[in-house]
């Protein structure tokens, strides 16, 4: 039923979206992706159903050089990262000194002129908490806070990596940075991420 | 890479945590790359820690893949079906 196009077969009956479809062919799979995303069924249910709206009201915007599943899965994937950006107002604390160390050196933040880490920077054992469904969604509020700590590049990076789930490569021709750059920004933004963690969460 | 120290055969935390970091982003290390992370990892508990934690947080960003096949309440779906139909007739 679905309906593969090869690029040298496009057909006119295929540039136009057929909405009466979507929730049959998509819906399992753009909810498990927000579900994957959000850890919450919930508000992925509502995510779907926002994807849907905007989708009906953008209709005359698709284009059928996307599959309409694609298509649907950018609007998705927009709709979950203007949740987080939404959801920011998450009170995590991050040390101000952190937030003054911005792009100068992030890492002399961290470790010491040997490299090796300051003494109150380094990983602590993380207190395991209980797994009850009201904790995993308390842990997400936070992970997502920390998240909106990050700096722009940093934020910008993860978005595209664990949320577009793309590749390396792409990442770096899609911000144009050099591969050695990616690197320092994975880095520093993971021990950023790592702490804030560490701070508001699995510590008690 | 980057510091201003001297280097030796043995990567430093702030090295060997990017080390760490590459590899868990499945990026190959040259062996002498591999063997000086592996010798750090052994005599460091930050460091094994932070890659045991940097996992985790890898876990949790990406896919939480569920435990069950989730999929929508079929009433959901319904619902959606309905949404969708009454906004075509407009």
């Amino acid at each position: 039923m679905q309906v593969e196009k090869s690029p040298t077969t496009v057909q006119v009956s295929m540039t136009t979206a057929n909405p009466t479809r979507w929730v049959k062919l998509y819906a399992d799979d753009l909810f498990k992706f927000a579900v994957a995303k959000v850890a919450d069924n919930g508000l992925a249910q509502d995510l779907v159903q926002e994807t849907f709206l905007s989708a009906l009201q953008a209709l005359e915007q698709f284009r059928a050089e996307s599959s309409e599943k694609t298509w649907l899965m950018a609007i998705l994937k927009n709709k979950i990262i203007d949740h987080f950006r939404k959801s920011s107002k998450v009170p995590v604390t991050i040390s101000i000194e952190e937030d003054k160390a911005g792009d100068s050196d992030p890492h002399h933040f961290f470790f010491n002129e040997k490299g090796h880490w300051r003494r109150e920077m380094a990983p602590k054992a993380w207190v395991s908490g209980s797994s009850s469904q009201q904790d995993q969604v308390d842990f997400f509020t936070i992970l997502r806070g920390c998240m909106n700590k990050l700096t722009s590049i940093g934020r910008k990076v993860f978005d595209l990596k664990y949320l577009e789930e793309k590749e390396s490569a792409d990442i770096c021709k899609d911000l144009s940075i050099s591969s050695s750059n990616y690197w320092v920004i994975i880095h520093r933004a993971k021990l950023q991420l790592r702490a804030c963690l560490e701070k508001n969460w699995f510590s008690n | 890479m980057m510091g201003t120290h001297k280097h030796t055969w043995m990567p430093c935390c702030k090295d060997a945590t990017m080390l760490a970091e590459k590899q868990l982003q499945h990026q190959r290390l040259s062996l002498g790359q591999r063997i000086g992370l592996r010798l750090h990892l052994l005599f460091c508990i930050f460091c094994r820690r932070y890659v045991m934690q940097s996992r985790a947080i890898d876990k949790y960003l990406g896919n939480q893949t569920p435990q069950t096949e989730i999929t929508p309440d079929e009433s959901v779906k319904l619902q959606w079906e309905t949404m969708i139909a009454e906004r075509m007739k407009k």
